[in-house]
């Protein structure tokens, strides 16, 4: 009676993870109306997954374990993000991000907490995530037959043309695919035949060719280093883990040399900077024309350049221009930063080739938002949950629990994620419930029951 | 509980440090403009940032060499000096509520206009 309780409880727990995610998907997708109704209901859903949350943690509490060392750092990092809003430049959004936030870190570890005794349980949200994912890459494909110029973004002098699918953004989709690729690994690494883990494999392709085609240079990276994580954490020998390894390094620069055939449009013949003489009737110039605020660092005015852009698999300059003014900006005020949910108003973009409102790296924006105290209670928050998965597999508990190397893989992800994504601060991210999820799965692992740990 | 609670007066006094620096640096390209109206103004924006509207002075040859931006309040959020060989940026423009100098609007606002008219 109790099993099948919780089997169900289980299922109703991933499978409205699962379209949590998907709604938090739809709440950016390309199609307008599935916005209008993806944005209301990702905010259903989580409080819909909330409830079944706390009604499975509660029907088996006796077996709801959190470790108290992830509990406190994850209170200390929810505490800060509120307590900002003290000295936030935009209290209000400081406020409502802060208590979102909160609330979906919560809703993870209430269910990371029900799986803490259960490996099966684990594995069953784990596959809730991993059908999310599977689920945005099929409906980007569908889309694509069905509609190729939403799915794919058009070439412009910047950019060759990118797969989008779903989203608004070549870029969006892919994080849930990186998250997902390690997820789909681990179940083929785990499967118990061949032809079990053929469908896992197929998935890591279908995830992989759609970040190829998306040409998301932070996507691609995140994804194939999680997979590494996967068989360094997994009961396997040392041989079989640098053979999987040089497979995984093998795919990824075939993956990346695919990624550059595409190419951008050409450039047209630009003489170099503007000339404010061509600006109006007036004597006077508007300065908009010439030497855009938007565009002033690094702009051809200063550099007198062209300006024209080329960008490579490996060009990184326009970005790490706007990482330097970042991190400048957070030095000016660098212990508690500019309040949680401030990083767009506090990032000014005036990065010329730069095209984002946020310095597009969660870690640099947690820095701007929360300054150095914040950046250093994050990080320890996720050392302190991601400890225990890599104690266990060194203990050889991968053998028990097998879904360990999948969810620290996930959650590794998620992390490599934030070097080219700001989204640590933003709970409706299509990548932000599954990375918490993953993460406090990884910091229930080795967990044992007290007569099994006396054992 | 009490090491966020003491969290609170370090980021306030952040905060008012930070608007203090920046609004020193406001204060030195206001000064290195001198009066408004003037010869030297060469250019303008409208409507960037913000809802900022800007004037910009000449200083040799240099057209933008000093840059003075306005909210509708009258309120000056932000300045630039581009007289060295970068920009140096002086702004409250993420809070300009921080901003405690003020310009006369209106008449901004008129010598942006006279500025947009065309050359007779």
């Amino acid at each position: 009676m109790n099993e099948a309780r919780r089997t169900v409880l289980d299922y109703a727990a991933a499978g409205t993870l699962a379209a949590a995610v998907f709604a938090a998907a739809a709440g950016s997708s390309v199609e307008l109306g599935v916005v209008s109704a993806g944005k209301p209901a990702r905010w259903v859903l989580l409080t819909v997954l909330g409830a079944v949350a706390l009604v499975r943690a509660f029907s088996f509490r006796s077996e709801w374990r959190l470790r108290p060392s992830v509990a406190t750092g994850l209170v200390a990092l929810c505490g800060l993000c509120v307590a900002s809003t003290a000295w936030s430049i935009v209290p209000r959004t400081t406020f409502e991000r802060a208590v979102s936030v909160c609330v979906v870190v919560g809703l993870a570890a209430t269910l990371a907490g029900s799986a803490a005794l259960s490996p099966v349980t684990a594995r069953r949200l784990l596959g809730g995530l991993l059908a999310a994912a599977a689920a945005i890459a099929f409906a980007g494909f569908i889309l694509w037959l069905v509609d190729p110029s939403k799915a794919v973004q058009a070439a412009s002098t910047q950019y060759p043309a990118r797969f989008q699918g779903f989203e608004q953004n070549p870029n969006t989709a892919a994080m849930l695919l990186a998250v997902g690729m390690p997820l789909a690994f681990g179940r083929a690494l785990t499967a118990a035949s061949v032809r079990r883990a053929v469908p896992f494999v197929v998935l890591l392709l279908a995830f992989i060719a759609e970040i190829v085609a998306s040409g998301s240079r932070g996507g691609l990276v995140a994804g194939f280093l999680a997979l590494l994580v996967v068989p360094a954490l997994a009961s396997a020998s040392r041989r079989r883990r640098f053979g999987i390894a040089v497979a995984v390094v093998s795919t990824l620069v075939v993956a990346a040399w695919v990624m550059t055939i595409p190419r951008a449009l050409p450039s047209p013949a630009v003489a170099g900077p503007s000339k404010p003489a061509a600006v109006s009737a007036s004597r006077f110039i508007d300065a908009e024309t010439v030497i855009p605020l938007g565009e002033e660092i690094g702009g051809p005015w200063w550099t007198h350049t062209s300006g024209a852009i080329h960008r490579t698999l490996f060009s990184t300059s326009t970005r790490t221009r706007a990482w330097r003014g970042a991190i400048e900006q957070g030095f000016q005020r660098p212990v508690v930063g500019y309040g949680f949910g401030a990083e767009q108003p506090a990032f000014v973009n005036r990065y010329y080739g730069f095209h984002s409102g946020n310095p597009e790296n969660g870690y640099i924006g947690l820095f701007i938002q929360l300054g150095l105290v914040g950046l250093c209670t994050f990080l320890a928050a996720v050392c302190l949950c991601l400890a225990p998965a890599i104690r266990n597999s060194r203990r050889g508990g991968g053998r028990r629990e097998g879904w360990v190397p999948a969810a620290t893989g996930a959650a590794s992800a998620g992390l490599f994620l934030g070097v080219s994504q700001s989204y640590f601060h933003a709970a409706g991210n299509i990548a932000f419930l599954s990375f918490w999820v993953a993460l406090l799965l990884a910091s229930v692992a080795g967990m044992r029951a007290p007569q099994e740990a006396s054992a | 509980m009490l090491v966020l609670l003491l969290l609170i007066p370090v980021g306030r006094w952040e905060r008012n440090r930070h608007a203090a620096n920046e609004l020193t640096g406001i204060r030195r390209v206001l000064a290195a403009i001198g009066p408004l109206d003037q010869p030297s103004l060469d250019a303008y924006r409208v409507g960037v940032g913000p809802a900022m509207d800007c004037l910009l002075y000449k200083r040799g040859s240099n057209p933008f060499a000093l840059e003075l931006c306005f909210d509708g309040a009258g309120r000056v959020i932000e300045a630039i000096d581009r007289t060295g060989s970068s920009p140096r940026i002086s702004s409250v423009r993420e809070d300009p509520s921080a901003s405690t100098i003020r310009i006369d609007l209106a008449r901004a606002l008129a010598l942006i206009a006279r500025m947009k008219q065309p050359a007779q």
